[in-house]
Order: C-alpha cells, then sequence, then structure tokens
C-alpha cells in the first residue's frame, strides 16, 4: 500500500470529502477495474488482490479485524471474528475456537457450530494469557479452555476435536394440556442437519442458506447449491424443511460480493433487500431448490421484510427464476424480525403462508441494542416491549389462521419457550444439541398457564421484572411491575 | 535528464513481483523516475503503474530519470531489467 499511484487515488477520493473507509474502497474499486481491462489474465487476476487489500484496511478502519489465514488444525484465539473470517479459517479445519469478544448468539458462533468445531466464546483476556503455540483444552459442552492442562486429563480428548453425541428424543411433543408442538432444528449445512436428525427433530424449522455463500474463492453456482440442497432434503426425508432465503449483509459479508461498506450494516443492505439489488442470487437460489427439492413444496422463508410490498417483490423475482410452474412449488413465509413487520402481522399473514418469529433480530431493533455485544447494551430478549411487540403480532396474525414459528436462541430457553407456546406458536426451532431437552420442556408446559403467564409478563415494565417473575416471584402488584426483586 | 533504451528479456516482463522489485530499486534514488513503452508513461516508483504498461516479454522500454542522481539511477535500473531483474522475480 506504500505504492504512490494507491496512495494518489486514495488522496483524490479523500480530497472529494468522502470518508477514508470510503475513499479506500472506491479507490481500490476504481484501481481494480483498470487492472482488470489489462489483456494479460495474470496481471487481471492482480484485481483481486488490490481489492482485498483496500477492503482488509477500511473493515480495519471500521474496528474490524484484517483478513486472516487459516490456522491448519491448530485453536483459534482471536478478539472476536466476523462471520467471513470464520469461513476462511475454516478452510484450515480448525480443532477449536476462543474467542476473547463476541456473544454465543451471534453469526459468528452459529456458523462455528455448523462446521462442527467446538467454541468458547467470551473468556475475558484469552489473548493476553494464551501465546502461540501454547497447548489448549477447549470444552466447548462446559464452556472451558485450559491452558497447558494437565496431561492426565488430556487422553479424553486425544488431541482431536470431538463432538459429544446428543440425546435422542424421536417422539412428537404436546403439551399437557394436549397441543402438540412441533420441535425442529435451525441448521447451516449438512453437519447440523445430520446432527438434528440423530437428536430426533421434527424437521428443519429453519436452513440458514448464506454460509454457503461466506466461502473466499466465489458465489457458489446453481449445481454447486442443488448438491447441498440435495443432501440437506435428503436428511430431512419427509420431515418438514423451511429454507430460509440467503441472509447475507449486515455482519455477513461474502469476499465475492464486493458489497461496499455501510456505516449501519445492520440497518442497510440485507436479507430481502440484498435480493432486491442482487436479484440473480435469488434467481440462482430458487432454481436451485426447485432443482433438489424434487417432488415436495418448498418453503421458503424470508429475512428483513418490512410489509406486503416486499413479499410481492419476492414473488414476482420468482416469476423471473424459471419457467412458471417454479413458482407455484413454493410456499412463502416471514420472518418477523423487523418491528415494522410485526406491527403488519396482520397483513402479512393475509398474503403468506406462515410467519416464523425471528427473535435474535427483533430485539436488537426493538431496543436499539446490538445482538454482537455484551454489557452494556441492553440485548434483553425478555424485554416487555420485545413481548409485547410478539403478543401483537401474534393475536394480528392468529385472526386469519396463518402457522407461526419461533427461532432464535431464546426459543429453545426453558424461560421463554412457555411464553412462545403460550402465544399460539406451534413449532418452536432450536439448535441441533437443544432439540431433546425442548421436547421435554413442551411436554411440562399447558398452553393455557403459558397464555396466563405471558399476559401477565407483557404488562410488567422492566426486564428486571419479568426476570423475577420467571425465576419463580408470586405475580406483581401494581406498585411493584417496575424494579421488584426475587 | 538522462534516459536510456532496454529490452524486457525476462519471462513475464513486467508483472507484479518484478515491477515490485523495480519499484525498491527506483524507490532508492531521489530522482524521478519514468518508464515508457510507446506513449504510454509509468511512474517508476509505483508497481501498479509499472504493471499497468502491459510489457511482456520483448518490450523496449525507455527508462529516464531527472534529477541529482539521474544517471546513476537510470544505469541501475537499465542493469537491473537486463540482468532479468536478478531472476529472483521471474
Amino acid at each position: 500500500m506504500g505504492d504512490p499511484m494507491v496512495a494518489a487515488a486514495i488522496d483524490e477520493y479523500l480530497n472529494r470529502g468522502v470518508t477514508a473507509v470510503d475513499a479506500l474502497a472506491q479507490a481500490g474499486a476504481a484501481l481494480a477495474a483498470r487492472v482488470e481491462a489489462l489483456a494479460d489474465p495474470v496481471l487481471r487476476g492482480r484485481a483481486a488482490d488490490l481489492r482485498d487489500v483496500c477492503d482488509g484496511i477500511a473493515q480495519h478502519l471500521e474496528g474490524n479485524t484484517p483478513p486472516v489465514l487459516p490456522a491448519i488444525g491448530g485453536v483459534v484465539c482471536a478478539p472476536d471474528l466476523s462471520p467471513a473470517q470464520v469461513m476462511q479459517l475454516a478452510a484450515g479445519r480448525p480443532l477449536a475456537f476462543v474467542l476473547e469478544g463476541g456473544v454465543e448468539t451471534s453469526h459468528a458462533a452459529i456458523l462455528m457450530r455448523a462446521i462442527g468445531a467446538p467454541a468458547v466464546i467470551g473468556v475475558a483476556r484469552v489473548m493476553s494469557l494464551v501465546r502461540d503455540g501454547d497447548m489448549l483444552l477447549v470444552d466447548g459442552t462446559c464452556g472451558q479452555v485450559v491452558v497447558d492442562p494437565e496431561p492426565a486429563a488430556c487422553p479424553a480428548f486425544g488431541g482431536t476435536a470431538r463432538v459429544a453425541s446428543v440425546e435422542c428424543d424421536p417422539r412428537p411433543a404436546q403439551t399437557r394440556d394436549g397441543v402438540p408442538v412441533s420441535v425442529t432444528a435451525t441448521i447451516a449445512g449438512p453437519q447440523d442437519a445430520r446432527r438434528a436428525m440423530a437428536a430426533g427433530a421434527d424437521g428443519i424449522g429453519l436452513f440458514r442458506t448464506e454460509w454457503l455463500f461466506l466461502r473466499h474463492d466465489g458465489l457458489p453456482s446453481e449445481d454447486e447449491q442443488v448438491a447441498v440442497y440435495s443432501e440437506i432434503a435428503g436428511l430431512a426425508g419427509d420431515r418438514p424443511l423451511t429454507v430460509r432465503l440467503l441472509d447475507l449483509g449486515g455482519d455477513k459479508r461474502p469476499p465475492a460480493l464486493r458489497l461496499p461498506p455501510e456505516p449501519n450494516p445492520a440497518l442497510g443492505l440485507r436479507g430481502v433487500r440484498l435480493a432486491f439489488a442482487h436479484p440473480e442470487l435469488l434467481h440462482t437460489q430458487c432454481r436451485a431448490l426447485a432443482r433438489a427439492f424434487i417432488g415436495r413444496r418448498i418453503r421458503l422463508l424470508l429475512p428483513m421484510v418490512n410489509d406486503p410490498g416486499d413479499v410481492a417483490r419476492v414473488r414476482e423475482l420468482l416469476r423471473e427464476a424459471g419457467p412458471g410452474e417454479i413458482a407455484d412449488r413454493f410456499q412463502i413465509g416471514v420472518m418477523i424480525e423487523t418491528p415494522a413487520a410485526a406491527v403488519m402481522a396482520h397483513e402479512l399473514a393475509a398474503v403468506t403462508d406462515f410467519l416464523s418469529f425471528g427473535t435474535n433480530d427483533l430485539t436488537q431493533y426493538v431496543l436499539a441494542a446490538d445482538r454482537e455485544t455484551r454489557e452494556p447494551t441492553p440485548y434483553q430478549p425478555q424485554h416487555p416491549a420485545v413481548l409485547r411487540l410478539l403478543g401483537g403480532a401474534a393475536a394480528a396474525a392468529s385472526r386469519s389462521g396463518t402457522s407461526l414459528s419461533a427461532c432464535g436462541e431464546v426459543a429453545g430457553s426453558a424461560r421463554m419457550a412457555p411464553f412462545f407456546i403460550g402465544l399460539g406458536v406451534t413449532e418452536l426451532s432450536v439448535a441441533p444439541d437443544a432439540i431433546a431437552r425442548t421436547k421435554e420442556l413442551v411436554r411440562g408446559v399447558s398452553r393455557e398457564e403459558a397464555r396466563a403467564l405471558g399476559e401477565e409478563l407483557m404488562a410488567l415494565w422492566t426486564t428486571a421484572a419479568v426476570d423475577a417473575r420467571l425465576a419463580g416471584a408470586p405475580p406483581a402488584g401494581d406498585e411493584d411491575r417496575c424494579t421488584r426483586a426475587v | 535528464m538522462y534516459a536510456r533504451r532496454v529490452r524486457l528479456d525476462n519471462a513475464t516482463g513486467l508483472h507484479l513481483r518484478p515491477a515490485t522489485v523495480f519499484m525498491a530499486a527506483a524507490s532508492s534514488f531521489r530522482s524521478a523516475i519514468h518508464v515508457l513503452k510507446n506513449d504510454h508513461q509509468a511512474d517508476g516508483k509505483s508497481a501498479l503503474s509499472l504493471m499497468l504498461l502491459e510489457a511482456g516479454q520483448g518490450t523496449e522500454l525507455l527508462i529516464q530519470a531527472s534529477g541529482e542522481d539521474e544517471v546513476a539511477a537510470v544505469e541501475a535500473l537499465a542493469d537491473l531489467v537486463e540482468r532479468r531483474f536478478d531472476d529472483a522475480a521471474g
């Protein structure tokens, strides 16, 4: 980057008054375009390097860590990782991940689960405690990292990543008062799907397809997508399978798309908005799904929808994707994950086949609190404002009889799952490892009691009051809805 | 202003690595250094600029410098090209 030509180009953009990040991105793109115009294919290949370097520095300026090299077969310790970095590192088949920052609900953590690597997240000061070459024992099940472990403790682990076997419960679950609730799995790839089926999942409730797109070497072709989707469909067998339209953008930035840096990625080009900006992505994915899911209806869940207009636009793109019958094979569902979608739930229910509460993002948007960071952001899925919005949306949707599901980390939590059941949700989509536990949970719940408890929680004023009530405190009187302790 | 004509004989011409070697050598002189291919002119101290010349094997180049060490610069750089960048860079 010491190259004077690059420096001059960046200066030129800076002089036009744009930010450093934008200047880098624009200078990188402009120079790369010139290199790409060269006749020599080897020289043309340098365009990607130029872009990578400029993007890397821009990322760094934005506070993200620069691109990383895959560590071959080791334990990766890092302050924090973006989803794209996890996929880059995955190429080196890391044994485990240990992160200083981040939260277990982050997209990066979800991907680590998907590639089957044990991970411990939010380990304070790990970067100053661990040095290159240290021997580490990483236990993802109980969230423990041991530096220089006693050799006696090691044989059980044996220097390889071992995934604990999952508890299996294939029986359907219904509440104490006889309401069937299907417990399905949220997966990111075939490895998750195998685990989910081994655990006795009633289906795949949410297949996050975007991991396929986060590789470093370009976007997957239609044929590559068909191969993966067919494998998932084969694993699901005759159980229901819901696929989410690729949900890229935000912190999930595929290197090959070269998305321009955004000042506010969580509020920017992501979910269906990205599909509208790059319709070819949607076309290819939907054609691949139609080819892979022969003989079954394709349940397609749309991320980041605000209103029925977004749904209409997707239906139009589906019709463009291929011959007429492709569009007819899709059942369209919508993620209720923006406050707008929650408010418009009645109208969205009228134009779709199913709705799914995406609690991770909904919480982030309702409370204006980043889901990717811990304290001091008040990211609290059990906040009364979130509960009220969910309650209102569920009531509006139920008037048209549309089926409701819930996904996200709280859908399978012992404290929050009853709330969703009380709202009339008939499907909980949880991590593969949580299937058996969640089914057991469902069997202990009475929907009527859960509904009554939900009404109570929605009437509270603070998260602290919700926590206290969920921890077993008696119902709050009018005077102590705000700050009552356990 | 001092200049000398050379022929690129190394296998890849001014690809990124030879261009980087050239840039590093050119940057050690105070003079402004330019490399010309027909009408196209590149900044000798910019590998990217050199690469954009698209100078392949067999291309005739004119290396010119102006400044206090212009003669030494041109002679050293022309020698570098004729030594095929010491082959280290293809």
